[in-house]
């Protein structure tokens, strides 16, 4: 039954960041428990405690016009009757908001793993702790080249004549 | 109030620094010893992996293709910091930097990932049962290495 609840609320997170909802997002995690804990795959520093988490939701939604998350292959299991664990992989595209007439980028995008632990509060569960972890970058841009090398010739720049 | 204990934080730095000093001399019984052995169900997601290592056989496995790849490796943490999440289960944060050579390359690499650990609390004491390696991603190591070199640059140290 757990596995069901946590199930629903990380696909509830994933559309949280989707729709760049910080109410939501900040419904889905115990914000009210100081052990809170959420170490983002591009932030130097990791967010402990409520007020930091929260912190990384507001300025991820401010800094980016347009916010995309899938959730795929997750996999849970209770610690305890209140406690539970997770790991799952995040898809997730996003394009930064620039400032009034500068011309927009293209968006980025890239696959995370993450493990989560979830706090179960009555009949409800929610985030405690999440830690996301990119491909490490020396295998990241390996393969990168290498997908490259598999395109070939045909995949090199294409530019209109000055 | 601070995030971590500090009895706590110095208790499983302790473990985390005994765990990660093997490396050096590639004792994964050592590092075996120190997860959970009574949980079938331990996960390792190492930064170099696509995906995680679930179960016994495949950390085994993980640690086995790891010796024939690596030359050597060593590794160093700092920077604990952990707390309870639950009654006898506990997180715990710390930076690592490994630095290593593989048998085919001509120079050392090396690299730094936070790591997040899971620990039960067990009659032989706290031992691990869920880690993950969480480098920067590539984009915010790329602003890194070129803070560096403007940093060189300036004359002034990267922030």
């Amino acid at each position: 039954m757990a596995e069901v609840a946590i199930a629903a609320l990380v696909s509830d997170f994933a559309a949280a960041w989707t729709a760049r909802d910080l109410d939501r997002l900040r419904r889905l995690w115990a914000l009210d428990d100081p052990g809170a804990y959420y170490l983002a795959a591009g932030a130097r520093e990791p967010a402990f405690g409520p007020g930091s988490v929260e912190s990384h939701f507001r300025l991820t939604i401010a800094r980016h016009g347009r916010l995309f998350w899938r959730i795929e292959g997750l996999r849970s299991r209770t610690l305890d009757a209140d406690t539970a664990t997770a790991f799952f992989f995040a898809d997730w595209a996003a394009r930064r908001a620039e400032p009034a007439g500068v011309p927009e980028q293209a968006p980025v995008g890239g696959r995370l793993k993450c493990a989560a632990t979830f706090r179960r509060m009555g009949n409800t569960w929610r985030f405690l702790n999440l830690a996301e972890a990119a491909y490490a970058p020396f295998r990241f841009f390996v393969s990168d080249f290498e997908r490259d090398a598999e395109d070939g010739f045909a995949g090199m720049p294409r530019r209109v004549a000055p | 109030m601070s995030w971590h204990e500090p009895d706590l934080t110095r208790e499983l730095a302790a473990l985390i620094d005994r765990y990660v000093g093997y490396s050096a001399t590639m004792d994964f019984a050592g590092k075996r010893a120190l997860w959970d052995k009574d949980d079938p169900h331990i996960l390792l997601m190492p930064e170099e992996d696509r995906a995680p290592h679930a179960g016994w056989d495949a950390i085994n496995q993980y640690w086995k293709d790891w010796s024939e790849v690596m030359e050597y490796i060593r590794s160093a943490a700092a920077n604990h910091a952990a707390r309870h999440i639950a009654p006898g289960i506990a997180l715990c944060f710390y930076d690592m930097r490994w630095i290593a050579r593989l048998h085919t390359a001509k120079k050392p690499v090396s690299g730094d990932v936070r790591v997040t650990s899971w620990w039960r609390q067990k009659p032989e004491g706290w031992r691990l049962f869920q880690l993950i390696e969480s480098p920067l991603d590539g984009a915010a190591r790329m602003r890194l290495a070129e803070e560096r070199a403007a940093a060189a640059l300036f004359g002034t140290p990267p922030v």
